[in-house]
């Protein structure tokens, strides 16, 4: 990068943090530090849920999907809408008349505290690692484009965000999402009319749609109904529609942003705002992927486009070999390319068997550079078996650097490390709440002092970027635990919206019997995921209704106490 | 604590979506009930509204006056599915 991005790049984190400081004064109490005093017009509480949800990765690895395997990531969000509506419906009014300050809280005024215990513990566990992985993931691929050190790097994520977080609480977070958020949209704006316009002249919008098209990338929706398939309509309709009503209606990460609008109305008008602009947020997202991928039917992409494995190639064992590969991919490249442009001149004569002819001739040339990638994955692999083989998380980094103008690229790295900060604050916000006020004044009950919550909170905010640096620090020595991380987060999240709509919408069970169809439910889950090769999403729609029909089943067994009825 | 938070309950969308003016062209009827009911969070809870008991921790119905916002919602999702199934056959 140029010293003008280095410049961009650092101006913008600073500026960052400082803004993030300028709007965290004022904090008086706990309501102040943990849900910014109730004060967030709508708009803040859409674009806060929306930074909070899209990270880093989202901004790195989804346009590297759009241009690997196509659009058909976006049908994984088909139920988000739907999910917001219920959500809007249903845990809104309840969290905002009842003033919780967590979504576990409620569960012990409606059950019981063993079941509220449950909960939040699950939370803390599954978010307290993932949150490490959300600085873990994207500072690994930012240290080897930047060259960078991990560590460094994983230091500077935390403690960049920490700052703020710590001094201003939900409100800090909240206000930095805005700002950062609509840097991150218009960047990412800037960043597609520039792929666009680097075609080669005569090939426009429609001529990409079709080259994308005819190799295999326009696959938008797919109407097969496959549960071993990962995204389809269905699966994105029904098993995302679960996942999303389980991460917006019980993850504290995000009922804590929303949480912060001044009324239900704004609480509302912010969350239907994300269920109308988000799909149509992640399609431009792997649109952007899929240009840059007709962007290199005319430019030669790299054969792998991660440069750290790349470069163990250059003078390791399988250098040779390496070079072959490149050969290889050089030659199905050329014919590529002839085939795509004698696709498009067909198609503008009006001549469509020769537009079809060519587009067959292209889509073999483009089955052969497959092949060459995983021939490739397999070299790395030999030579290293611990290679990582996935490059999807770098292809939009290696072309922002190859191709974008000075000072834009410094601009796109702080874009992207806004959004990785966006959803750390939160997760470290969501993770103070839930330790204050689910554990710590639980364990500690009587009368705390407004200071008392705002020192414990700031505290517990310093301890959790500490636990999340450290886990992130180790996280690349832990190999499969790391995946069994990601996964843990699908195995409860049905469970745990179960709970949740159980509380809902079954007034005649107690707390023992949802407490007791929980475990059941969460058993059967695992089972599910060790015996079974249903897709991760169903697990979210499984271990709900399972909670839902054990509960139902057990309160003749465990009835409401008059106690929890009262 | 600022001014803001004891703001009251701004207007429900109207029909389509919009927001109206309380008792404008277009606008829902006025709500009748103790302010609480309109959902203010810093005003206390309606006092039938115990836990356990019908309000504070039972939601509200779907269909209420924001059922139009989430048809809106809903529509909008319809029309994108629909729109990138005819992109998809389209191009693909």
């Amino acid at each position: 990068m140029s010293a003008l991005d280095w410049t961009v790049l650092f101006g913008a984190l600073a500026f960052f943090v400082l803004y993030g400081l300028w709007r965290s004064r004022g904090e008086r109490n706990l309501t102040d530090y943990l849900l910014a005093g109730r004060s967030m017009p709508w708009t803040a509480v859409a674009l806060s849920v929306m930074a909070t949800q899209a990270s880093a990765i989202t901004f790195m690895s989804t346009p590297g999907q759009g241009y690997a395997d196509g659009l058909r990531f976006v049908q994984f969000y088909f139920g988000l809408p739907l999910a917001m509506i219920v959500i809007c419906a249903t845990a809104i009014p309840i969290y905002q008349r009842l003033k919780v300050f967590t979504a576990y809280e409620y569960l012990q005024r409606r059950f019981d505290g063993k079941t509220r215990s449950l909960a939040s513990a699950l939370f803390l566990i599954q978010r307290g690692l993932a949150t490490g992985l959300t600085i873990y993931a994207p500072a690994l691929v930012l240290s080897v484009i930047l060259g960078w050190d991990l560590r460094l790097t994983c230091v500077l994520l935390g403690g960049l965000v920490v700052i703020y977080t710590a001094t201003g609480g939900s409100k800090a977070v909240s206000h930095t999402h805005v700002l950062q958020f609509l840097i991150i949209i218009a960047t990412m704006i800037v960043a597609f009319g520039i792929v666009v316009s680097s075609f080669p002249a005569g090939v426009g919008l429609g001529d990409a749609a079709r080259a994308a098209g005819a190799l295999g990338r326009f696959n938008a929706i797919d109407l097969r109904f496959d549960p071993n398939s990962r995204y389809t309509l269905w699966s994105g309709l029904i098993g995302g529609f679960f996942l999303q009503l389980s991460y917006f209606g019980t993850d504290q990460s995000q009922v804590g942003r929303y949480l912060t609008g001044r009324s239900i109305a704004q609480s509302r008008l912010g969350l239907l705002f994300n269920g109308a602009a988000k799909v149509p947020m992640q399609f431009g997202i792997l649109y952007l992927g899929m240009m840059v991928f007709v962007f290199y039917l005319f430019v030669c992409p790299p054969l792998f486009f991660n440069p750290a494995e790349t470069a163990k190639m250059a003078n390791g064992a399988g250098a040779a070999e390496y070079q072959a590969l490149e050969a290889r991919q050089r030659e199905a490249f050329e014919a590529r390319q002839r085939g795509v442009r004698a696709m498009l001149e067909a198609e503008r004569a009006g001549d469509r068997p020769a537009a079809e002819a060519a587009a067959r001739a292209a889509a073999a040339e483009q089955a052969r550079l497959d092949r060459v990638r995983v021939e490739t994955g397999d070299l790395l692999r030999r030579v290293d078996p611990g290679a990582s083989t996935n490059d999807t998380n770098y292809v939009f980094l290696r072309f922002v650097l190859a191709h974008l103008p000075v000072g834009l690229i410094g601009l796109v790295f702080a874009a992207i490390f806004a959004a990785s900060m966006n959803s750390i604050a939160a997760e470290l916000n969501a993770l103070t709440s839930t330790t204050v006020v689910d554990v710590l004044k639980r364990l500690r009950p009587g009368s705390w002092t407004d200071r008392a919550d705002l020192v414990t909170s700031r505290v517990v905010t310093l301890f959790w970027a500490a636990f999340a640096v450290a886990f992130a620090e180790y996280a690349s020595r832990l190999g499969t635990l790391v995946e069994a991380v990601n996964i843990l987060g699908s195995l409860f999240y049905g469970t745990i919206l179960g709970i949740f709509l159980t509380a809902f919408y079954v007034k005649r069970v107690g707390g023992t019997a949802v407490f007791v169809a929980a475990l059941l439910a969460e058993a059967a889950v695992i089972a599910c995921f060790k015996l079974t090769a249903i897709g991760f999403l169903w697990y979210n729609l499984i271990g709900c209704v399972l909670v839902l029909a054990f509960a139902w089943a057990l309160s003749p067994v465990w009835p409401r106490t008059a106690e929890e009825a009262a | 604590m600022k001014g803001r938070r004891s703001r009251r309950e701004p207007p429900a969308p109207a029909p389509g979506g919009r927001v109206a003016r309380r008792g404008g062209a277009g606008a829902p009827p006025a709500p009748t009930g103790p302010r609480e009911h309109r959902g203010d969070p810093a005003l206390p809870a309606p006092p039938g509204a115990s836990l356990g008991q019908a309000g504070a921790d039972e939601p509200p119905p779907l269909l209420g006056r924001w059922g139009r916002l989430y048809a809106l919602v809903a529509l909008e999702l319809l029309a994108v599915i629909l729109a990138l199934l005819w992109l998809t056959r389209r191009f693909a």
